[in-house]
Parts: structure tokens; sequence; C-alpha cells
């Protein structure tokens, strides 16, 4: 950093607090170039720098030099981040920003007091919740009976007079699909054919529930690759959401199960079919990067065996015995996927060999939808309008089918198209539509 | 608008570096927004600064003392667009390659391409009069704007050119262009569109010399061809880049060319053909053709993330930008490294060859402050010899707080007074972006610093 | 405050010799413009010397036209005062020349068809063909920012200029730009020159960006039965990829006049005034002109689309290999219009590319019209109006048809400037219509070129 120029403070102490926080060796290859800006969807809507990818690394560093407080106003900008790394993929010095943006929210989640009622409903969520199987498919069971009984139409109408703030979140709530994936935890798939490849499947938290269907398919069309599917039954919560959240020890601990529950070298590859998952399963190594303990070492064996579903398939020559669906379908691309995984070709060329599917791409295609893990409940507004203009450029395209790779995403499109011109649209996940391909084809 | 200090720390830099926070940071929707403002600014008698993306490289958007930065973030509506006519009409906030995306299903794009073009704005490009790769054969913004709407500093909001060629009266939207910020704000720009062409062939020349490559441009020119584009990258650069793309740039070479042919496809064959014939004659070592319009992309991929790429190797640079006779690129280029070898300085090169438009990036520490200074001696004799050569101290960044201390290298004090009278006439209290363009007399050479760390 | 002319001679005598200034009548009255005679005529051989022309003028308060051959000096207002002629025929060097720059830096006095032969010989050129042609000076043809039909693939001088030297009212001289094909240091000074019709300063070098000479050419030739055809095949061929060299859509009198069959133009009367009101009828002979410039194989290829072009719209197209001749005439068409007759009124009309057709349907009811040329590729319509055929009050049916085509021309989103008329109906006829609210800034900048205001007097647009 160089000091240039008046009104610049002495290099006052740092304004962060014991623990991880933005390091000079990441935030350093910032040059300030501003080519990150258009790519960012909350500067794109707001059009001020203190949303914009360049101008939170500023904050971060202006916080490190003391020049600017560890507030109110710093944790409003970083909260409106999507953590959807588009900047990374705009970033021409490979600037790491999902790396300085979490730990920036690490430094937020140990040192900053939000309000009481946010605090403890995150801490419900994060801490009580997403790491307990029993009580997460305890809170699914009441979810799905609420949303089967009609309470849920009762309800809701009632809930946003009393607190409006709320908004459109309540359509945001996964359906939950019985039987839940759970069920499934501890089986092992045999392939159709001949085995080639023994991989595990990463089945998720939440997707056990809402995305179980897809869970399924993903197994399915896994098999009919010729694997052999195992699913681990010590598996839980991959701690993505945590990790954006800032909850870095509680990411740790789930972190360290699932590196438990995947031993390196049973499997020939780990399989996800949630990008938000593969990227942070893909980065368990940051999380001990300043431990250094056995884990590292693990996380870096296990990470090189983490597969996005769809770059598994594209990397091996894919079984292509398909049946025809005539649609005209587009493709999103999961932030997740395309911007941390830098995953784009491989699930467009997938949909490319099915027969009779026409893919016409959608313009904006690599801009988030506002899905972002839980930020379409945390900050529902910005979440709206990203959903707003995703939809616009869908319905240019004329595709009847909207599919992505992240059952985030496909919550937060499906909640898009009830409310859009062509509410008969359907989205899937591009498994899915393999599956049904497949199936279709064997009658 | 802004008032509280933490926002508007955030807009004390730009492309090029940081100087001083602003009073206050302004976001206007319409050019009556802007009229407001600026007759808010006269009373209060603070300057105003104008502010596209910040993605400059000469501090045209820094705030020297004080003032109201005017953000066009908001303003950034296609106003119209009107293909019979091959015209578009935008407010400055509409971002560069926005434009191009707008029209590209009907066939057209609008030309200048700055590096930044997926950042910066349209109203930043007029300002800077902005170049780009695909300059060389079209021109740069001047060539392509055809009229303003700019509100000058007593509120005032006057209309230059418009849709068609030639309004009587004086060129004043060719005045303004280029004008970096210093006579007006403009609050909406016509501007050409141009049809795409039908063809376009991407070429990678592979050479184990400089020397080679340098006189091919000058060979490829005096051979009856314009390239669309016609690009240099050096050894040093190649790797950098490569590291950062994989853009499959060959790792042990000493230069590459990056050459363009479009047009008519009959042309573009017999054009590729020629040019390649022209480049193994110069001794390079292999040429390769895009074949695929990804692998096209990869190509220019690299070169236009090449500046930031350059930050993986070295912990600061300076980016310089001057122009030279394109005859005189091989000697220039010897100079160049004869410069770096006498301070000891890694300096690599990448730039607009056809245009002899050159990029020396200066590599350094700025935590070591003699090098730093050496950095500033090495630039200064590099942009001395540009203007001894009959070139100029900048293509396409701009003077900005940059070099305006370095513009009596090319200008006489005459001619500095005509400019400074000229300026006057619209902006005669320096109401508009003071400190910039002109000489102001005092010397602050760490200003001039393009820091590629830190922030 | 006039001094006596002999006074003022020894003084510019003393700048430029004896033998290089002339003064009487006899001497005078070739520069004359719109009737008004200088007093004296000087020739200039350096920059200096204008500059010092110059200085004096500024300080005795003599108003100065530049001029070299005179082709346009006609356009425009009469000077409010005229004293001095500053002919610029002994500035005609070139001092840069690098042909694997493609940049050369020559003195304003040089003619363009002088300029092109010497840069024929490293297979080079300025792509200009503006009025005056051959004849038409390098330094008028940037004070007019004049361009022809080949403006529409190149652009016009403002897009061919890299740099300029410019002596100023008050006798410096400025430099702007310089001798790269790049460059942003300080404001681009140049682009006020240009077009400025010699009232900021003179231009007193110019360095000009230069082009490739196409390796052959081709015109074809569409005769056309109305401009919805015309507009028809101007949308297709800007539509497709093949980009001619330059177009143009003649009527039948313009056609006879630029294919030299009939320089005569009150011969043509007759013709004319068979002309109905009825449009149609009217337009039974347009030619559509174009000329392909490229290799062999372009050529080829320009030859196969255009013959389906023609074929598809079910009109007659012919090839000529050469007709340099016949583009010379049509850029400089309103020399040969207007030395043949001295009546007609020539207004220049720049319009969207799409709505020169619709201008020229509308335009075509005054019956006044006699001849048209317009560039399909650039939107410049130039109209030749002449009274011969009316007869009786012509001056001011004149005016109150230019006024028409004006208002209409701006309804259609373009301008329109009088090219040529007659010296004395002037007074009635405003040559280059209402200036945009820009036009106090322009007062201003002119103030600051020309402190004294010496530089072509009341010449400009708003009296400038």
């Amino acid at each position: 950093m160089q000091m240039e120029g008046e009104g610049r403070a002495v290099p006052a102490a740092s304004g962060y607090g014991p623990g991880e926080k933005p390091e000079w060796d990441y935030y350093s290859k910032c040059i300030h170039c501003g080519l990150c800006l258009n790519a960012c969807p909350t500067y794109r809507e707001l059009g001020v720098e203190m949303d914009s990818p360049r101008g939170r690394i500023y904050q971060m560093i202006q916080v490190e030099q003391g020049r600017l407080a560890l507030g109110e106003s710093f944790v409003r900008h970083m909260d409106l981040c999507l953590d959807c790394r588009a900047c990374e993929t705009a970033c021409p010095s490979g600037v790491e920003y999902g790396r300085l943006i979490e730990a920036a929210r690490g430094q937020i989640a140990t040192h900053f007091r939000r309000p009481m009622l946010g605090r403890a409903l995150r801490s419900l969520f994060f801490r009580q919740i997403l790491p307990h199987r029993k009580r997460l498919i305890f809170a699914g069971q009441l979810l799905r009976v609420y949303q089967r009984s009609g309470i849920e139409r009762l309800a809701w109408p009632i809930a946003r007079i009393i607190l409006p703030r709320l908004g459109n979140v309540a359509r945001l709530a996964p359906r939950m699909e019985k039987p839940f994936f759970t069920e499934r935890l501890g089986v092992t798939m045999e392939p159709v054919g001949p085995r080639k490849y023994r991989v595990a499947l990463f089945a998720g938290c939440i997707a056990s529930l809402a995305f179980a269907r897809a869970n399924e398919a993903t197994a399915r069309v896994l098999a009919m690759n010729g694997c052999e599917v195992v699913i681990p039954a010590s598996q839980g919560c991959c701690g993505a959401l945590h990790v954006h959240a800032g909850l870095r020890d509680e990411a740790r601990q789930l972190a360290r199960r699932n590196l438990e529950a995947f031993p390196p070298g049973d499997f020939d590859a780990v399989i996800t079919n949630a990008a938000g998952c593969g990227s942070v399963l893909k980065e368990y190594p940051q999380l001990f990067e300043r431990e250094g303990t056995e884990y590292l070492e693990r996380a870096l064996l296990f990470t090189a065996r983490v597969r996005d579903v769809t770059e598994f398939l594209a990397g091996i020559e894919w079984n292509r015995d398909f049946a025809s669906i005539t649609v005209r379908a587009t493709y999103q691309d999961p932030c997740h996927l395309g911007h941390a995984q830098r995953i784009r070709s491989a699930p467009r060329r997938l949909l490319r060999s099915v027969p009779g599917l026409e893919l016409v791409e959608l313009k904006d295609a690599e801009v988030c939808c506002g899905s972002a893990g839980i930020y379409n409940v945390s900050e529902n507004d910005m979440a709206e309008r990203l959903l707003e203009s995703k939809m616009r450029r869908v319905d240019e395209t004329g595709a009847e089918l909207l599919l992505s790779a992240n059952p985030g995403c496909l919550l937060q499109l499906r909640a898009g198209v009830a409310q859009s011109s062509n509410p008969r649209r359907r989205v899937s996940h591009v498994v899915e539509l393999l599956d049904e391909a497949y199936r279709r084809a064997r009658g | 608008m802004l008032w509280r200090p933490e926002d508007r720390l955030l807009y004390e830099y730009d492309g090029l570096s940081s100087r001083r926070v602003p009073d206050a940071v302004a976001f206007p929707r319409s050019t009556e927004d802007v009229t407001e403002i600026v007759k808010l600014a006269r009373r209060e008698k603070v300057p105003v600064i104008a502010r596209g993306a910040g993605t400059g490289l000469s501090g045209g958007a820094v705030v020297t003392e004080g003032g109201i930065v005017v953000s066009f973030a908001r303003m950034k509506k296609i106003l119209e667009i009107d293909i019979p006519n091959q015209r578009a009409r935008v407010q400055p906030g509409v971002v560069n390659l926005d434009l191009s995306l707008a029209v590209s299903d009907v066939g057209f794009y609008f030309v200048p391409d700055p590096s930044s073009q997926k950042a910066c704005t349209i109203g930043g490009n007029v300002a800077e009069n902005s170049g780009g790769p695909h300059t060389l054969a079209y021109g740069v913004t001047t060539n392509h704007v055809l009229g303003l709407e700019v509100v000058l500093d007593d509120g005032r909001v006057i209309r230059t050119g418009g849709k068609v060629w030639d309004r009587p009266g004086y060129d004043l939207t060719g005045f303004i262009v280029g004008s970096e910020g210093t006579l007006g704000l403009v609050t909406e720009i016509t501007v050409r569109l141009t049809p795409k062409p039908e063809a376009v062939k991407t070429l990678l020349a592979i050479y184990e010399r400089v020397l080679d490559a340098t006189r091919t441009v000058a060979a490829i020119t005096a051979g009856g061809i314009t390239p669309a584009a016609l690009e240099m990258m050096d050894g040093i650069t190649l790797r950098a880049i490569e590291a950062a793309t994989h853009a499959g740039y060959p790792l042990d070479s000493a230069a590459v060319l990056l050459i363009e042919v479009e047009g008519l496809r009959e042309a573009v064959e017999e054009e590729v053909e020629a040019v390649e014939g022209i480049c193994r004659r110069h001794a390079a070592r292999e040429v390769r053709r895009a074949r695929s319009e990804e692998e096209r992309e990869l190509l220019w991929r690299g070169r236009k993330n090449a500046f930031g790429a350059l930050g993986r190797i070295s912990p600061n640079f300076y980016v310089q930008d001057g122009v030279i006779p394109r005859t005189r690129l091989p000697a220039m280029l010897e100079y160049i490294a004869a410069v770096g070898e006498k301070h000891g300085l890694l300096i690599g090169n990448i730039f607009h060859a056809g245009d002899g438009n050159l990029h020396p990036l200066l590599m350094f520490d700025a935590r070591d402050s003699k090098q730093t200074a050496k950095v500033l001696v090495a630039a200064s004799e590099i942009m001395a010899r540009c203007a001894d050569l009959g070139g100029s101290i900048t293509g396409e960044h701009g003077v900005g707080i940059e070099k305006n201390e370095l513009m009596p290298l090319i200008f006489s004090p005459d001619d500095l007074a005509m400019m400074r009278r000229l300026k006057e006439v619209f902006n005669p209290a320096g109401f508009f972006n003071p400190g910039k363009v002109l000489p102001t007399g005092k010397m602050c050479g760490e200003l001039r610093i393009q820091v590629g760390g830190g922030a | 405050m006039i001094a006596a002319v002999e006074t003022i001679q020894a003084e510019l005598a003393a700048i430029v010799g004896d033998s290089a200034m002339s003064a009487g009548p006899d001497a005078c009255r070739p520069f004359a413009v719109d009737g008004v005679e200088p007093r004296l005529v000087v020739y200039p051989s350096s920059a200096e010397q204008v500059a010092a022309l110059l200085r004096c003028a500024s300080e005795r308060d003599l108003a100065v036209v530049p001029v070299r051959n005179g082709t346009k000096l006609g356009v425009g207002n009469a000077p409010r005062r005229y004293d001095l002629a500053l002919s610029l025929k002994s500035l005609n060097r070139i001092w840069h020349y690098e042909p694997a720059d493609l940049t050369v830096v020559v003195e304003p006095g040089m003619k363009l068809g002088d300029f092109q032969h010497f840069l024929a010989r490293d297979g080079l050129w300025l792509p200009l063909d503006p009025r005056g042609g051959a004849r038409a000076s390098l330094g008028g043809i940037l004070a007019a920012n004049a361009a022809g039909p080949l403006r529409g693939r190149f652009g016009g001088p403002r897009d061919m200029v890299l740099g300029m030297k410019i002596a100023t009212g008050d006798g410096k001289i400025i430099k702007t730009g310089g001798r790269v094909v790049k460059n942003v240091a300080g404001y681009d000074m140049a682009k006020l020159l240009i077009g400025s019709w010699g009232t900021l300063g003179v231009i007193v070098e110019v360095c000009f960006k230069l082009f490739t000479r196409p390796a052959a050419r081709r015109t074809f030739v569409f005769h056309l039965g109305g401009l919805e055809a015309a507009r028809d095949l101007r949308r297709q061929i800007l539509k497709s990829p093949l980009g001619p060299l330059r177009m143009a859509l003649v009527d039948g009198n313009a056609a006879e006049i630029v294919e030299g069959a009939g320089t005569k133009f009150e011969t043509r009367n007759s013709k004319i005034e068979t002309r109905s009101s009825n449009f149609e009828l009217r337009g039974s002979n347009f030619e559509f002109w174009l000329e392909a410039g490229g290799s062999q194989n372009v050529l080829a290829r320009f030859a196969r689309e255009l013959e389906e072009l023609a074929r598809g719209a079910s009109v007659q197209m012919d090839k000529r290999d050469d007709a340099t001749l016949v583009w010379d005439r049509i850029a400089d068409f309103v020399t040969l219009v207007t030395e043949n007759s001295k009546e007609a009124i020539v207004l220049r009309v720049p319009l969207p590319l799409d709505s020169s057709e619709e201008f020229l349907r509308m335009a075509l009811d005054e019956t006044q019209i006699r001849a048209f040329v317009s560039q399909p590729g650039s939107g410049v319509v130039t109209l030749v109006l002449s009274g011969e055929a009316s007869g009786g009050n012509w001056p001011t049916s004149a005016a109150s048809s230019v006024a028409k085509l004006r208002d209409l021309a701006e309804k259609l989103g373009g301008t329109m400037a009088v090219e040529h008329c007659p010296a004395e109906w002037k007074p009635l006829i405003d040559v280059w219509g209402r200036p945009g609210n820009d036009v106090e800034i322009m007062r201003q900048v002119k103030a600051v070129w020309d402190t004294k205001g010496v530089l072509s007097p009341g010449r400009f647009v708003g009296g400038i």
C-alpha cells in the first residue's frame, strides 16, 4: 500500500480482531483497475464503489489500516456481497476474492455484534439445524406437513402483514420431496454394465430433503456410466453456507466430519451435483491453512478427488444412449460452478449431446440469479432485483426448459418462473434431464 | 449523493492511483440532475470531477483539491438504437461492451475497444478519447462520436453535432472528445455503429528475436495491408499472461505478434496469406491461425488481460503509454531494453504495434524507494525518446495528473497557452476537473506511479 | 482605423518581399469573394511569413481571407470587410514523408491532384474526393472539411488529420497533435480548425494519415426507375458485407452532366419543363453508381452479388472498368453546374443515412429542382435549383424554396447549407441556417484564435 497525497492518516492500528482476516498476500494483488465492476451484480444494480469487488477489497484494506471501523457501514457492504465470485472470472490479476470476503465475514461473525433477532435466527439455522441430520430431517418433515396441509396458503399472507420485510421469502422455501434422500445414506448402487469407476456421492444436507429426486437421478446417471456409486452414511453438511457467513470454526467442524466420511484412496472421485457444495469441498484446504494440521493434508488429497457431476461426466467418454427429447432449453451458469470452479463448457457439452434438445444461450448466463446460498433470504430485495433481470433474459430465449446445476439456483429460478410471464416453464437440474433421456431410451 | 466519510473514501482512487477523498459524491440520473449539481457546486465554489467506472490510467477521475465527484454509474441507459442510420444515443454511464452487445444481434458493434471495455463507460471513453487494439483500421473514439450534450459551468446545456455529419459551425464535439472532463460534463453521446465484418482471421506469429517481430510490423503496413489489429507482446509479458490465462502462448519465444485481419471473405483470405508470408520472411519461427471462434477468443483473452497478469510476476508495475512512428519500433525497443539495463529494471513490452503505441511495463517493488525513483527516471527517459522520435507522450491513456508536467516535452509555451485559453472558454475558474491535462508547475513524481500492489 | 494602402504595402513587403505581393484591381479581382475585392494580395512562402502577415493584419486591423484556388470561395456569407487576400500558393512543399509509416507532413497550398500523384508512386492515397477535385488545395479541403462520396467508406478530412501547425490571428504558430497515428496528448485543436472556413487561423502545415490504394477498381451502374428502388438498393448494399469504395445516386440531368454529355446545363431546359409534378414519371432515369475496390477476387464477388441484386430488382446494370473521369465529375459536380449556370443555387444537405431518398421524394415536389447528386454512403444530398426555367421573380421564389427545403431537411434530422448562389441574392438567402445553442461558445472560441476578428469576418454561421 502506497500512501499518497493528503487526507491520509498515519497508519493506525488494524480494525481487525484476532482470528483469520483478509491477508496482504491476497489483497495486495488488487491493482484497483476496475475490470470487476460490471461483472458484479450488486455494482450493476447500485452503481456505487462500496458495493463493488474493488471497493469491498479497498474497504477491507482500510479496516486493516485503521482508516475504517469494523462497523455497520463495513458490515452492510460485506453482507450485500453475493459471494458469487463473478469478479474472480473478470479479474486479470488473479485476486482470490472469495477467500478475502470469507475472511472478512469471519471477522464480522466473531467481532461484530449484530442485532438480537438476526443473531438468534442465524445461530438457530447455522448452529442448531444444518449440522445435525436428525434435526434437519425433523425440520424438513414439519415443513412438508405445513406445505401439504394448506396452512401455508393461509399463514403467509398473515405473516406478511405482520412482518412485511419478509417480502417474498416464503415462496423460496424448498418443497420437501419425500422420501428423503437421507434414507439412501449408506447404500451402494451397482453400475449398469461393467464397473469402470468407484465413486462416492456427496448428498448434501438440505438437498437430501428438497432435492431427493435430483440426487437419485445423479446416482442413476452415474450408474449408467459404469460407476459403482457409494453413498457414505457418515457424511454431513458441506459447510458452504457457514463459510459464506464467516462461521469458520463451524465450517471446520463440518469439514473434518466429511474428510473422515470420504477416506482418500477409497474412491476414484467424490461427486456432487451441487455447485455450491462442490466449490467449498474443493476449497477445504483453505480452512486448515493456518493450523497446518493433519487435516490440511487430508483436505488436499480429498479435494483432488472432488468433481462436479457434469465435470466428471464430461471428463470421461460419457454414455450417449439418450432418447431424443425435443425441447428448446437454456442454461444458467451457477456462480459456484462457472466462477468458483470455472466449469462452463462441461454442462453445455453434455446437453448438446442429447438428441432433439436445442440449447439456446442465455444472455448474462454468468450473472448471479440472486440465490447465493441464503442470500435470497437475508438480502431479499437485492435478490429479487437480480431475479427479475434474470427472468427477462430467460424470456428472451423463448426456452421452455430452464436448466442449471445447483439446488440453490434451482430454488430461486423456480420462484422466478412461478411469477414470470410463463409460469409453466420447467426448471430442472442438468442431471435430471440426462436421467430422463437415459430412462426414456431404456423404455 | 454520498456525504458519509466511509463512503466518500471509496472515491479517492481510479485505475491509476489514489489521491484525495472528495467532499461529496453525486449520482445523477438525468441531465437535469447534473445541472442541479453543477449549480450547487458553483454556489459552494467547489470543483466538479466527472467519473465513469474509474478504470482510467492517468488519474482523470481522482480528486486533486477536493470537490464533488459526479459518478455517472446510474446514467446508463441506451436512449436510442437507430440501426437504419447506424447510430445510437447513450447516456455516459453505459458500459462500452454493453453497447456492442446490445447491437450485436443485428450485426453491429461500437468500434473503440479499450482493454477495460467490460467495465469502462462510454462517457469515460469520450473523456479520454479511448483507443484499443481494433482502432488501428477504424479509428479511435473521436472517429465514432458525432454529437454530445454537455452541461457547462453555469448549468447551461448545449448540444454539439448530432446524428448527421457536419452541422455548420466549429466541431466542438471533436474538441470536447479527449478533453478529460475539463470542459464540461457530457450527459449524452451520439455514436456511430459499425457493421460487423463478414470474416475475421487471427494469427499468432512467434519470434526468436524481438527485432524480427518489430520489423515485421513495419513490413506489413508497408505491404499495403491494414490489419484490424496488430499487437505485440515480448517474452516477459508472454510468460506472465500464459500463467494467468493459459491462452497457449509459447513460453520460450522472444516475442509474438497477434494479428487480425477482417473484412470481405475473399480479401481476408488473401491478406492472411500475405501477412503469413511477411511474417515468415522476417524469420517467424511459427505462424498459428486460430481455427475457431473459441481459439480466437482465447488468444485475445490473453492480450486483454495482460496488465493484470503482470501483477503476478512483480509486486508493483508502472504502465507507460507512448507513441512513435511505426518504422522506429526496432530502434525504440532497443532503447527501452538499454534503459532497463542501465537502471537494473525489468521492463516488459506489450503494445499496439500497428499504431506504434507502446506500453512499456516497468516492474518494481514500491517498498524499495530507490527502485521506485529509478522507475520514474526510466519512464521519463522513455517518454523523452518518444517525443524526440516525433511521437507522443500518450496514445490512449490520457494526460490527467500523470503526464501534465511532461506536456512541455511535445508542446511549446505558445501551444500550451492556446490550450489554456480555449479551456477557459468552457471552464473559466478551474471548476471542472482542476489540475489535469495542462501543467500546473508542481512536479510530484510519486503521484505518477501505477501501483500494482496494495491499493 | 484603416491605414493607407501604401503604408501597409511597405510593411507587408518587408515580410514577404515585393515580388510576393500585388495590388490593383486586375490583380485583386480574381480573389473577389461574393463581389467584394481585396485591396492587396500577398503570397507568403513560409509558415513564419504567414504568422508575421497575420500579426501585422491584426495590428493594422486588416481583414484577411486565406485562399488558394478559390474552388470553394463562393461558399458562406459575403465578408463584412476584406483587405488582404492571403494566397497560400507558395506553401506547397512536402516536409516529412514516411511511406512505411503511412504519414506525410505537407503544406496547405498543395493541390489535391498533385498530392495524389505524388503519393501514387508508393501505391498510397488520401481517400478524399471533395468539391474542386484535383484543383482543390489541401488547406481549402480542411477549412471546408470537404469530402465527397468516398466519405461513407473512409470518413472525412477530420478523420485523416494527425496533427497541424496553425498561424493564429495574432500571429503565433500553434502546434496540435503530432505525426503519429494515435495521440491523446492535450486538446485536439485541429478539430476546431477543420471545417472552420478560414475564420480561426491559417493552417500552415498538416500531417495526414495515408491509405493504401485499392489494387483494382470497377464501377457498376444501376439504372433505376424511382427513388424507392434507389432506397431498396442502398439498404441492401449497406446491409451486405461488401463495403464499396463509394456510391452516388444521380438523376437524369445530373447523369448527363457527370458523364460529360451535357455540360451545358441550360440546354436541358426543354427536358426539365416536361417534368410533371408526379414524381414517379420524373424519376424514370435515375442512375446509381457504385465503385468497388480490391483484388480481382473481391471485384468478382462484387460483380456476382450486384448482378444478383439487379436481377432481383429487375433493373439494368452496366459494368465499367474505368470510370475515374465520371467519379471526378461527380465529386466536382457543383463546379460543373455553377460554371455553366451562373444563376443556379446549389444546396448541400447532410441527412441521416436512411432519410436521403425520403428527403428527395419530398424535395422534388419543389419544381425548381433541376438536378441532384446524392451520396447514399454518407447521406449527403447536393441539390441544384435553377430559375431559368421559372423566370419571373426567381430570387424571391428561390429564397422561399431554400427555406422550405431547410425545414424539410431539419424535420428529417438533417441540416442544410447553401453551397453556391449568386452573390447579389445572398441578402435574401440564409446560407448556413440557424445556429444551434452552442453558437455562443463558438463565438468565444473564435475570439481566442482571432483576437482582433480579422480572419474572414462575417463569413461563417451566426455571422462569425
